[in-house]
């Protein structure tokens, strides 16, 4: 099942954050990472996933290297401290977030996803 | 592995970004991306042109990419383009409109908007490449202008064209400004043309603008040629600018309007980030940096150079006869003494060479004409003394007013003139009558601190066609001065050339508007300017005429 972009907009960043972390990749490893991860739910598009690594890179949650791979440049990403910072800080948001909206939803059913 | 080419694709995406070494490094990530995709869908068996596309294809929207990355790639954080066009709008009204909040603030309010729209233009210029130029033509503009306005009192005569070229120059800054302005913000609302489905007039806005500019340049250029203000011209120049300029103005601001209509139209995530507030700050210190050596020179001007001082009654030569006179004369005008100001002896053209009537050629050698009903000219003789007066009106300002005595011979004495009547040298605009050497016609009074000041003037235009005719002067000003050009300015109260002329030589603290000199007795009130005046003779002795006489000579020549 897709989700609708409007659910996933918020959620990005963080979800960037969060396969990163667990190890250095580049662009189109990303994608395909959070494609099988979610088990296709998300599909992250190019438009949206190289702005979003550029800004994370910018305000220094990311660091990029480059490194030779199959002849050609590829430029792969590693979390920084900050970065870390900002993923627990996301990831705490997002608990929050998705525990309210299990309460209204559902109740107990939902509630401590 | 073949690479298969995807300079096309990667060049659009990519071209949003400004900086060289970005860019390429935003071409070589993408280019790896396509690559993985290409090199994946040719795994499962596409040929390679069809994996190629389906790569290309998978990417989306690619109009959404390149803006997204340009603006990610603006590096610039904090204020973003809604706000930049925001204050763009904003120092566009101002200039526009030059709001009088106070009187006279309106050169201030423009001097703002100018410097507003820099700020915003700055913050833009990352955009896009337009965006950028129009911000270096923008400067370039503002800088020229405000040079040649602060120039101007330095120089002599003989180097008048200087300002006026360089204000030919910033209006020449001041077109490419507006085509790189108007085409750049076409460039940013180019990916949401469609969707927004309405056509925003840039072109002719930029064609209005530029025709405006042509306008003022070819004004220059006239003045340049002519070496002077021309004052009649500048009249008629505003009558033709006013239209094209109100029209451009309203082009501007719907094409500005409709602009960020399209940019934000269905909350668009749509936010270049611009100029950072270290950036802004920073850019507008350089432009005030720039502005001071400006102000200092045209403060120093205002404040300094004005060359004037106070008028005074202890100044003054003439005898106290002639001052009880005068007094006597505009009592009569229910002018009480102590608020009349007389002038020093030289700023008096005194006529003492008793013209006789033999002697006088009506029309020809004099600006005043003489008629008696009673003694006809012949065998007539008087001296004339001129005065010009400073008089304050009923609003507690002064006015200046001109005032000629005659005295007759003590032969004559008992008689009496019916009026004496000025003519302008010839039927043209001519704000001052007389040459220079009869200095009496061209003088300048101005009112500081509540005392009448007199101004030396700094250089004369004179007419083409009638010798020596002094048309325009040019004087120091003050802020915050009235000033009063010439005893015999009567002055049209629409008429703005020498305000016209005032500002544009003192645009940043602009002089106070020239005063209305209200004519004593206007001889043809249709035609308000300079036209001839009389003062009737009632006024000017005490004598014991039979008024009938007098009366019907007045009544048969307005029959006439």
């Amino acid at each position: 099942m897709k989700i609708s972009k409007e659910l996933a907009k918020g959620s990005t960043a963080l979800l960037v954050l969060s396969v990163i972390s667990k190890r250095d990749m580049y662009g189109y490893q990303i994608i395909k990472t959070i494609e099988m991860e979610s088990e296709d739910v998300f599909t992250l598009n190019e438009g949206t996933l190289y702005p979003i690594l550029h800004s994370l890179e910018a305000e220094k949650c990311l660091e990029a290297y480059w490194c030779e791979a199959e002849g050609r440049k590829r430029k792969y990403y590693k979390i920084t401290a900050k970065g870390l910072e900002e993923l627990a800080g996301r990831e705490q948001e997002w608990k929050t977030f998705s525990t309210a909206v299990g309460k209204v939803l559902g109740g107990a059913k939902f509630a401590g996803v | 592995m073949q690479e298969f080419n995807f300079d096309k694709i990667l060049d659009f995406l990519c071209s949003g970004i400004m900086s060289k070494s970005e860019r390429q490094n935003v071409r070589d990530e993408l280019f790896d991306h396509l690559m993985c995709k290409y090199e994946t869908n040719l795994a499962i068996g596409m040929d390679e042109e069809k994996a190629a596309e389906s790569a290309i294809n998978d990417l989306g929207d690619k109009t959404v990419i390149r803006h997204r990355l340009s603006q990610v790639h603006s590096y610039y954080p904090n204020l973003s383009m809604k706000k930049a066009m925001n204050l763009l709008i904003l120092g566009f009204c101002l200039v526009s409109f030059q709001i009088n909040i106070i009187i006279n603030t309106g050169e201030i309010s423009k001097f703002i908007g100018q410097v507003i729209m820099l700020v915003a233009m700055f913050c833009m210029s990352k955009a896009n490449d337009k965006l950028k130029k129009a911000f270096i033509f923008g400067s370039v503009e503002f800088v020229l202008a405000e040079i040649a306005v602060a120039i101007v009192p330095l120089l002599s005569s003989v180097v008048f064209s200087i300002p006026h070229m360089l204000l030919i120059a910033s209006c020449i800054s001041n077109i490419i400004k507006w085509f790189y302005l108007l085409y750049g913000l076409r460039d940013l609302t180019a990916p949401f043309k469609e969707e927004y489905g309405k056509n925003i007039p840039y072109g002719f806005s930029a064609f209005m603008n530029t025709l405006a500019s042509l306008y003022l340049m070819w004004m220059y250029c006239a003045m340049i040629v002519s070496e002077n203000s021309d004052f009649g011209n500048v009249d008629e120049a505003a009558y033709i600018i006013i239209p094209i300029a109100l029209i451009s103005i309203i082009v501007n601001l719907v094409v500005f309007v409709m602009n960020s209509k399209c940019l934000w139209q269905n909350d668009h995530e749509y936010q270049i980030e611009t100029s950072s507030k270290k950036k802004v700050t920073a850019a507008v210190l350089a432009v005030a940096v720039a502005i001071v050596p400006m102000l200092a020179v045209d403060l120093y001007v205002s404040f300094e150079k004005a060359d004037t001082e106070v008028y005074s009654i202890d100044d003054s030569n003439i005898s106290e006869t002639e001052y009880n006179r005068i007094c006597e004369i505009l009592l009569s005008y229910g002018i009480p003494e102590r608020l009349v100001y007389s002038l020093p002896e030289s700023e008096i053209e005194k006529f003492e060479n008793s013209i006789s009537a033999t002697e006088f050629d009506y029309k020809k050698d004099y600006d005043l004409v003489y008629k008696n009903p009673k003694l006809g000219r012949d065998g007539f003789a008087f001296n004339v003394y001129n005065c010009a007066v400073g008089i304050k009106n009923e609003y507690g300002s002064v006015d200046s007013r001109f005032m000629v005595w005659i005295e007759y011979d003590e032969n004559i004495k008992g008689h009496y003139s019916d009026y004496i009547q000025f003519l302008p040298p010839g039927g043209d605009f001519m704000p001052f009558y007389g040459t220079e050497e009869t200095s009496d016609t061209v003088l300048i009074l101005s009112e500081e601190n509540g005392k009448i000041m007199k101004n030396e003037p700094l250089d004369f235009y004179y007419g083409e066609f009638f010798d020596g005719s002094v048309t325009g002067v040019k004087v120091r000003a003050k802020d915050g001065m009235l000033i009063y050009l010439g005893k015999n300015y009567i002055v049209d109260t629409s008429s703005t050339t020498a305000n016209q002329m005032i500002n544009i030589y003192h645009k940043i603290f602009p002089i106070t508007t020239m005063r209305n000199v209200p004519d004593i007795d206007t001889y043809n009130n249709d035609a308000l300017g300079i036209y001839p005046f009389r003062v009737h003779a009632k006024y000017w002795t005490d004598y014991d005429a039979d008024w009938s006489e007098y009366n019907e000579l007045i009544s048969t020549e307005e029959t006439e």
